[in-house]
């Protein structure tokens, strides 16, 4: 079964600064969201929060309706939500096989390994022919399906990628963003995406929300998004622009 | 050279003891990066166990070794639980305080349990032994030995093959993703610290019969340990292995072809940290290891 997310009102960040404002936004069952905002805005944190990565200050977030944030991040996992990481973060000394295995090391996966790993290798045939290949030595699109394929692994029930076109060629980026909308199909999956990337994510996701300064600018179905982001990120480029002019300007 | 033979047999026999007493502590600093300086004396208190053993209940230490180890594994996980989860993240002059603290502290407990006489668990056939072509073969070393090799190999196909040992592996290469992957990371740190003070207790019962068991055979057991690690580079499990022979070897000899060897012998650990340390501070085989 797929799995409902709603993240109310948080507010979160590391030691003396504040990163997420307020945050609110919702993911429904089997729904594909897509988070985008600009380099700094949070999303990343938010990713963070919600994996149990970074503590939360204030505001709530439920999942299937019970209360994540008391869950330790290893017990979120078993609970069906996995986040596949910013900058991929596989365990580049263990074969890709070894990587697999660990994904499904919450109890909850363990039963359906055999049945979840040969999922995997048909939804990335690279990952099969590189299975005892140590996952460091692997090109970063390589990594990049591990980190998804690892993550599917867990028998998600909400799936939480992070940048997953951080760093790729175009070429892999379609590549992944295939398996990601192969994923999406799947009707016991919900997917939270994470984007700089905005024609990639809007091409699989249903909704979106846009982040800025730690808050939710902008939310709306997929197509009517991208014109709202564009015109975002011009009025962003704007005014920094000005800002290093007149700063330029003051030192002058 | 004359006994060569007895040489290599003796250097082989000392170093898979060697590579038993390394192993527990490479592993424990591999996964949760503190390192153990209260690790001799989980070798030292795993001798006395097998004096116990053998004294009180006239056990023998290999019969009593399986519980011993069990205790030992029992009571470093719970330390770990209760002391060393509170300075994970703690600078390394308090992880060193902390566990150098508990080191002198458990050499007082077995000061005031057994006192500072010299002791040793010598069931009979630690006194026999048979011929292999010219050179001796102790047969209470050759079942040390033995023994360390089994406890090694298991641990490898420990850490290969099982979930948990997996897990570690991962805990090892990178914490955050280990998270990630639902693994309960304190849980993990100290079932590694179990196993690595049980790996000590055991290390201390084979000793039992060999050398002499004192309240302070733990310190010496650290210095060889750490002569090991910076032969073989830190983090480097291959290399705890050779540096583990090397060792050996290094001892052997010179109590064989150095006028009054033996207790030259004693000092080789120390000659051996001084000038790697001076000469090749990131070891012999090893990389550096970044902090």
């Amino acid at each position: 079964m797929s799995a409902a997310l709603s993240v109310r009102g948080i507010r979160a960040g590391y030691s003396g600064s504040t990163v997420l404002q307020d945050v609110s936004f919702d993911v429904a069952p089997g729904e594909v969201v897509c988070l985008l905002g600009a380099n700094g805005a949070g999303k990343t944190t938010t990713m963070g929060v919600l994996a149990g990565l970074v503590r939360c200050q204030a505001g709530e977030v439920l999942f299937d309706g019970a209360d994540l944030l008391r869950l330790p991040s290893h017990e979120r996992v078993r609970a069906g939500l996995v986040l596949a990481p910013e900058g991929r973060k596989v365990f580049p000394n263990l074969t890709v096989e070894e990587n697999l295995y660990l994904g499904s090391y919450n109890r909850n996966a363990r039963a359906g390994r055999a049945g979840k790993l040969a999922d995997v290798y048909s939804l990335f045939p690279r990952l099969s022919e590189r299975r005892r290949q140590k996952a460091g030595l692997m090109s970063g699109g390589e990594q990049q399906m591990l980190a998804i394929g690892r993550a599917v692994m867990a028998n998600p029930r909400l799936l939480l990628l992070d940048e997953p076109s951080l760093g790729l060629a175009p070429m892999i980026v379609v590549a992944v963003f295939d398996a990601i909308r192969l994923l999406a199909r799947s009707t016991n999956l919900s997917i939270l995406l994470v984007e700089q990337n905005t024609r990639a994510a809007l091409s699989v996701a249903t909704r979106g929300y846009v982040l800025a300064n730690g808050r939710i600018v902008h939310s709306g179905p997929a197509a009517g998004l991208s014109d709202a982001v564009a015109l975002r990120d011009a009025f962003i480029g704007r005014a920094v622009n000005k800002a290093i002019g007149a700063e330029a300007a003051s030192h002058a | 050279m004359e006994y060569l033979g007895q040489c290599a047999v003796d250097s082989i026999l000392l170093g898979g003891l060697y590579t038993l007493m390394v192993i527990g502590l490479s592993l424990s600093f591999g996964i949760t990066r503190v390192i153990n300086f209260a690790h001799g004396e989980a070798i030292m208190l795993g001798a006395y166990g097998a004096y116990w053993a053998m004294t009180l209940w006239n056990v023998d230490p290999l019969i009593a070794m399986p519980v011993l180890m069990l205790l030992g594994g029992i009571a470093g996980y719970v330390l770990f639980r209760i002391l060393f989860t509170r300075i994970l993240s703690a600078p390394a002059a308090n992880q060193i305080l902390l566990t150098f603290g508990l080191g002198l502290i458990l050499q007082n407990v077995a000061l005031t349990l057994w006192s500072g006489d010299q002791r040793s668990a010598n069931p009979a056939y630690v006194f026999s032994s048979f011929q292999l072509g010219d050179s001796t073969v102790a047969v209470g070393r050759l079942i040390g030995c033995a023994i360390a090799v089994l406890l090694v190999g298991g641990l490898f196909v420990w850490l290969k093959h099982a979930e948990a040992g997996r897990a570690s592996r991962a805990l090892a290469e990178n914490g955050e993703a280990a998270v990630l992957m639902g693994i309960n990371v304190n849980q993990m740190y100290a079932i590694a610290f179990g196993i690595s003070t049980a790996l000590g207790v055991a290390t201390g019962t084979i000793m039992s019969s060999l050398s002499a068991v004192t309240p302070f055979m733990g310190f010496n057991m650290l210095v060889k340990s750490f002569a090991i690690i910076v032969l073989g580079g830190l983090g480097n499990v291959m290399g705890s292995v050779a540096g583990a022979f090397l060792l050996a070897f290094a001892e052997t000899a010179v109590s064989y072809y150095v006028p009054n060897g033996d207790g030259w012998a004693e000092a080789v650990a120390f000659a051996v940290l001084f000038f790697v340390l001076i000469l090749r501070p990131r070891g012999i085989a090893g990389q550096a290891v970044m902090e």
